[in-house]
């Protein structure tokens, strides 16, 4: 938590506008959480047998993971494809990973019914036959790849070296099966929807779900951070160092061109999706004009708006943009999950969900940014620990 | 030789010839890698429902209510009021009549059951990430309460909208749905929706005799019914069967899920990741080996030119060279141009002072 | 694996899934060693 110091007296105050306002949901958080447990599912949540999965589905879980995608896209590329310029960006990124599916599981918390029973499927009686399973087990162990690569951070801020050291170490390794980990479980987000075509709008559904999920979690990934890059450094520029701010351009454009590239070829394989499966004919329906605006507002305009960032080093163009990417990987999980998904019902029959679905998902977000913040104060993520300048 | 060798040899020798014969014995069990298939269940228990016989007097609904245990309706069961909608499934409802023409509420001639149909191939089960429900060999589709997460993945993956969820409990939520009665079954008891139907709308026994008898009336009275057996193939098959008299969509069953089983779509992709787990690391640490190398190489250049140059021109001169080079990736050969320039430059103007 | 008989698919996908799970931790850990196998040198 920060606190401000008055300018006349000196004296440090915890009432900062955002220490209330996440003070006062944190509260509404912990209430709807009581209503939860005691009232069941039913008690905040518009839930019912034709829509089991609502919005802590679709944006708490699809979205949360897809937009920590940075972590491992990140990590790729400064480890793997070895470009130190983006050294400095590693930290934020896997921060924000970390914390990104820490939340999921938490989410995840709320969502089904039997909480307590989550370790089941890994530890008491897999069903290995399901796509969820996969998506379980890999959260799980990619959680705990995410912990380990941040570790180094906190060891350092507690001064124990011999720790840390052992840990920078697993650097690579851990770089390596957190991309494996990544694509399985990004992947199989997207094939959770492959087993019921039948509930599925044509324009959304395809047997390469799987990959369109996987590749744009590369783009999500990047223009995350991007995006958080942007509110950092308007909230802890002075907590950072030179080599993170003289690496800030260099990552800006890098990942800008980087995604604007890859989200040239999702564009594409989305467009053989329509192709393959005949699709044209829905082009124009209501439907069809959801699906022509995520591709053409929310894939291929950020796409071409990086590029010209790219071309005339317009970083604000770019910050920009990156937001409107975000945006339309929210959109596309939304019409993966909410939109296609039993499209054909008569509207008095559809979800919209319950306050307390919207309540939960602010509070999750919002302690995810304390402890983004708690973290960001407290731990050598924007810059160096001086006792271990250069040494990983 | 020693004894205990040459012993040790024959009963080699015989464990070779013997397991030499195994594997060759094998080789007859061997068939084409098209023709993988399973035994299937076709002794498995399932039912026949003949929406010809159906009256819409809900006696199913009361009999499994009753042998449920679940809690009173929402509306009476002799309250023809609730055909005025089309109902689903829910939590204290694990069967529904619906009623299919225009008549008014309660005065139709077309009414279907909808229950779990207790697919050969179950959604449910396919989903079920910790292996709740089971498709056992008498038929019936089964749910272990003690195990559900309640993820309800499996309300999601059902084709046919059957599982509920008790959304409004908090400390057990469990997923409802029709048992096959399989208390009974254990008994070679048929269900009770069965036993109660006073038209005999339904007929139980074998997946095999159902679809035979099924084929029977829709050749002894084929203008009673469409040349159809839902469930035969639907889905992979199902248990539990239905003959019509008008097409199948006008007594809401849907004609477009197809015979692929539910479990056939996720099976490729599934399938995908261990392959993902093999060859990343080849990919990965593959790009990192050529990435190091690169750089390697870039760094034996930059180096190359640097000594060139301090052995011409000292070691100030390699200095301010190799401190340039360092700021980009590329070789920069403007700046080794222009440094080498400079230290001549240099070199000679130091000459000249010195011969003044 | 010829004398387990499978009565559905649901068995048998159970049934190679399972395995397949298993091995791919074998996999990962196999190939790392195999790696470090790869960049090592022979001791003449």
């Amino acid at each position: 938590m920060s606190n401000q110091h008055h300018p006349d007296t000196g004296r440090s105050s915890w009432i900062t506008p955002f220490n209330v306002v996440a003070f006062i949901i944190v509260l509404i958080g912990l209430y709807l959480t009581y209503l939860r447990f005691t009232g069941g599912l039913a008690a905040i949540t518009n839930l019912d047998d034709n829509y089991p999965w609502g919005i802590w589905i679709s944006f708490d879980l699809l979205c949360g993971v897809a937009l920590a995608a940075g972590g491992y896209t990140t990590a790729a590329a400064c480890y793997v494809f070895g470009i130190h310029k983006y050294h400095a960006a590693v930290r934020p990124a896997v921060l924000t990973a970390f914390l990104g599916y820490a939340l999921v599981v938490f989410a995840l918390h709320y969502d089904v019914g039997q909480p307590w029973r989550l370790a089941y499927p890994i530890f008491v009686q897999p069903g290995t036959t399901s796509v969820l399973y996969e998506v379980g087990l890999c959260v799980f162990l990619y959680l705990t790849v995410l912990f380990l690569e941040w570790l180094p951070a906190p060891l350092e801020a507690l001064k124990l070296k011999r720790v840390r050291n052992i840990m920078i170490k697993l650097t690579f390794v851990l770089t390596v099966f957190g991309i494996i980990l990544s694509t399985m479980h990004q992947s199989s987000l997207g094939a959770l929807y492959l087993i019921l075509p039948s509930k599925m709008h044509p324009l959304w559904f395809s047997s390469h779900l799987p990959i369109y999920f996987f590749i744009s979690s590369m783009f999500a990934g990047l223009s995350m951070v991007i995006f958080e890059s942007t509110l950092s450094h308007r909230w802890y520029h002075k907590k950072m160092d030179k080599e993170h701010l003289e690496g800030t351009p260099h990552v800006t454009f890098g990942f800008a061109k980087a995604a604007a590239w890859i989200m040239g070829g999702y564009f594409f394989i989305k467009f053989f999706g329509v192709v393959l499966n005949a699709n044209w004919a829905y082009l124009p329906t209501f439907y069809g004009m959801i699906f022509s605006l995520e591709m053409l507002g929310f894939v291929a305009l950020p796409a071409l708006l990086y590029a010209k960032g790219v071309r005339t080093r317009n970083i604000k163009l770019i910050r920009w943009t990156a937001v409107l990417a975000v945006l339309g990987i929210i959109f596309n999980r939304f019409n993966v999950s909410l939109v296609a998904y039993n499209y054909h019902l008569p509207s008095e029959d559809k979800y919209f969900p319950h306050i307390g679905e919207i309540g939960i998902t602010i509070f999750v977000v919002t302690v995810g940014l304390i402890l983004f913040k708690v973290i960001g104060n407290n731990t050598p993520i924007f810059y160096e620990h001086p006792d271990y300048k250069g040494s990983h | 030789m020693n004894r205990r060798k040459f012993l040790g040899a024959v009963g080699a020798a015989g464990l070779t010839v013997a397991g030499a014969g195994k594997v060759l014995a094998a080789d007859k069990q061997v068939t084409g890698a098209s023709i993988k298939g399973v035994k299937g269940l076709p002794d498995s228990y399932a039912v026949l429902f003949d929406c010809n016989r159906c009256i819409g007097c809900r006696q199913c609904e009361d009999a499994c209510n009753y042998e449920q245990n679940l809690p009173e309706p929402d509306v009476d069961f002799w309250d023809t009021g609730v055909f005025e909608r089309r109902r689903r499934t829910d939590w204290k409802t694990y069967t529904i009549v619906n009623q299919y023409d225009d008549k008014p509420p309660g005065a139709g001639q077309l009414y279907r059951k909808t229950q779990c149909m207790h697919c050969m191939e179950p959604a449910c089960a396919s989903s079920c990430f910790v292996r709740a429900f089971a498709k056992r060999h008498d038929g019936a589709v089964t749910y272990d309460a003690k195990m559900c997460v309640g993820c309800r993945y499996c309300m999601m993956a059902c084709p046919f909208n059957i599982p509920a969820y008790e959304y409004h409990i908090a400390s057990d939520p469990l997923v409802t749905k029709c048992t096959f009665c399989e208390h009974r079954l254990e008994k070679d008891e048929e269900p009770a929706c069965v036993e109660i139907c006073p038209t005999r709308a339904m007929e139980f026994g074998t997946r095999q005799e159902m679809l035979r008898e099924a084929r029977r009336r829709i050749v002894e009275k084929p203008d009673s019914y469409v040349e159809h057996i839902y469930g035969e193939h639907e889905m992979g098959g199902t248990n539990w069967l239905y003959l019509s008299p008008v097409p199948f969509e006008q007594v809401g069953m849907r004609m477009d899920l197809g015979t692929k089983a539910a479990g056939e779509f996720t099976s490729g992709a599934l399938g995908g990741v261990p392959l993902i787990t093999a060859l990343w690391p080849v990919f990965l640490v593959g790009a990192y080996a050529i990435a190091k190398r690169k750089e390697k190489y870039a760094k034996e250049d930059r180096d190359k030119y640097v000594s060139q140059l301090i052995a011409q021109a000292g070691p100030e001169a390699g200095r301010r060279l190799a401190e340039r080079l360092s700021k980009t990736e590329k070789l920069d050969k403007a700046a080794i141009e222009e440094e080498v320039r400079k230290a001549l430059d240099e070199a000679a103007a130091k000459t000249e002072r010195e011969g003044h | 694996m010829f004398d387990t008989v499978f009565y559905t698919m649901l068995e048998f996908e159970l049934f190679t899934k399972s395995w397949a799970y298993i091995f791919m931790g074998v996999t990962v850990i196999t190939m790392l060693a195999y790696w470090l196998f790869i960049s090592g040198q022979d001791e003449d």
